[in-house]
This record gives C-alpha cells, sequence and structure tokens, in this order.
C-alpha cells in the first residue's frame, strides 16, 4: 500500500481523508497492524486504482483470530 | 439541522470532532451563547413567577405571569433545539471504524465491569446482614441489573433482526 500510494504521490492524510478514516489507522492499515472493513478496502483500491487482492492479504488464521 | 456536514472533520473518538472550518467555530461560539441566554431567560422568568405568585393576586398579576410562561416557552424550545441539533453532530459525523471498534470494545469492557461490579454490590447486599443481624436487600441495585439486562437484550434483538 506505501509503494503504490508513492507511486500515486499521495501522503498518508490525503489518503486518509479521502476515504474517511484517520491517518493513524492508514499507518496501521500499512504496517499490517489493522485488518480494514470490506468497504474500507474498496474505497483504497478505488483511490490507488489496484485490484484488493494486490493490496491486501487476506489470511485465514486473522479470521479465526478476530471471531 | 443548523449545522453543516464540511464543517467538520472526522470523528475520534465520541466526543471529540476536528473542526475543519471557521463555520464551525462560528456556530459554536452562537449556539454557546444562545443556550446561555436562553437558560438565563427561563431562570429569570421563573424566579419573577414564583416572587408574583408569593406576594400578588390580582388580574394584573396573571398577565405578567402569562407574559412570564411565553417568555419561558419560546426560549425553552429555542434551547430543545439547539441542543437537538448538537446531539445530531455527535450522531451523523461519521467514526474511523478502527476508532469506532476501539471505541465498542472500551465499551463493551466497562459494561461487564460494571455488571460485575454490582452482582458483586448485590452478593454483599444479601449475606453482610447476616452478619449484622440485619435484613434488608437494596431494590435499586436489582432494579440497576434489571435495566442492565434489558438494554443489553433489547440491543441484541435490534441488531440481530437488523443484519439478519
Amino acid at each position: 500500500m506505501k509503494e503504490l500510494r508513492a507511486r500515486y504521490d499521495i501522503t498518508q492524510e490525503e489518503l486518509a481523508e479521502k476515504v474517511w478514516v484517520t491517518r493513524t489507522t492508514i499507518w496501521f492499515l500499512e504496517k499490517w497492524k489493522y485488518n480494514p472493513s470490506l468497504k474500507l478496502a474498496y474505497r483504497i483500491s478505488r483511490i490507488l486504482k489496484t485490484e484488493i487482492e494486490e493490496i491486501f492479504i487476506f489470511e485465514e488464521e486473522d479470521f479465526i483470530e478476530e471471531n | 439541522m443548523i449545522w453543516k456536514k464540511e464543517w467538520f472533520t472526522l470523528k475520534k473518538q465520541w466526543w471529540r470532532l476536528t473542526p475543519k472550518t471557521w463555520q464551525w467555530y462560528a456556530y459554536l461560539i452562537i449556539v454557546i451563547s444562545i443556550i446561555f441566554l436562553s437558560a438565563n431567560v427561563i431562570q429569570n422568568n421563573l424566579i419573577k413567577i414564583t416572587k408574583i405568585l408569593n406576594s400578588c393576586w390580582n388580574n394584573s398579576c396573571d398577565l405578567i405571569i402569562q407574559s412570564n410562561i411565553v417568555k419561558i416557552t419560546i426560549f425553552g424550545v429555542i434551547l430543545s433545539v439547539l441542543i437537538i441539533d448538537i446531539i445530531s453532530i455527535w450522531e451523523n459525523i461519521k467514526k474511523d471504524e478502527r476508532e469506532y471498534k476501539i471505541d465498542a470494545i472500551s465499551e463493551r469492557n466497562a459494561s461487564w465491569f460494571m455488571s460485575f461490579m454490582l452482582f458483586l454490590a448485590l452478593f454483599f447486599n444479601i449475606f453482610t446482614p447476616y452478619f449484622n443481624y440485619e435484613k434488608s436487600i437494596n431494590f435499586f441495585i436489582i432494579f440497576l441489573l434489571l435495566w442492565w439486562a434489558f438494554v443489553k437484550y433489547i440491543s441484541f434483538y435490534i441488531l440481530e433482526r437488523k443484519w439478519e
């Protein structure tokens, strides 16, 4: 996500404002410390003009852990 | 509603709104001033009515009381509208989804702790009289516990139906 952001020259702050989250959330997403909702993932993929699967990797373990 | 969504940025934690434009500051100053003014007018008129009721018994006094009641009603309506408007800001401004989760989990933990403390209080309330040779159950604690359970299951029922 960080690379994609750099490619489109968007700062964390700008991306956060566009997808209606805080800059901290973007920071957590880039550090793989937070799993976004499907809605947020879609919004980010639209802004970065990339498929969701290319930005986020789904891991079964995370799903089990959260539930 | 008086306020506009564009005046704010995202809500961080439930009480914190980040103002984005000068309109928000203007709104805040005007609304708080009107709230204080309304509260002051209502209070003064209530004092006047009380004084008149204690000292005057003729028809002219009734007219004065009526005019005071009209003032209280007008300012009461203004006050209610502004308070509803302020509450609607908190309701309508979106929250960051991560902070929403954090907030929800914190609220849940606070609720668990609170209910645990209430059960503990009830436990002490039931068992300590045996040592003091007094028998009294605090029904207020039971009432609070029942309300806690009621709100929890009503919320559960509504959400279950909403997201089925």
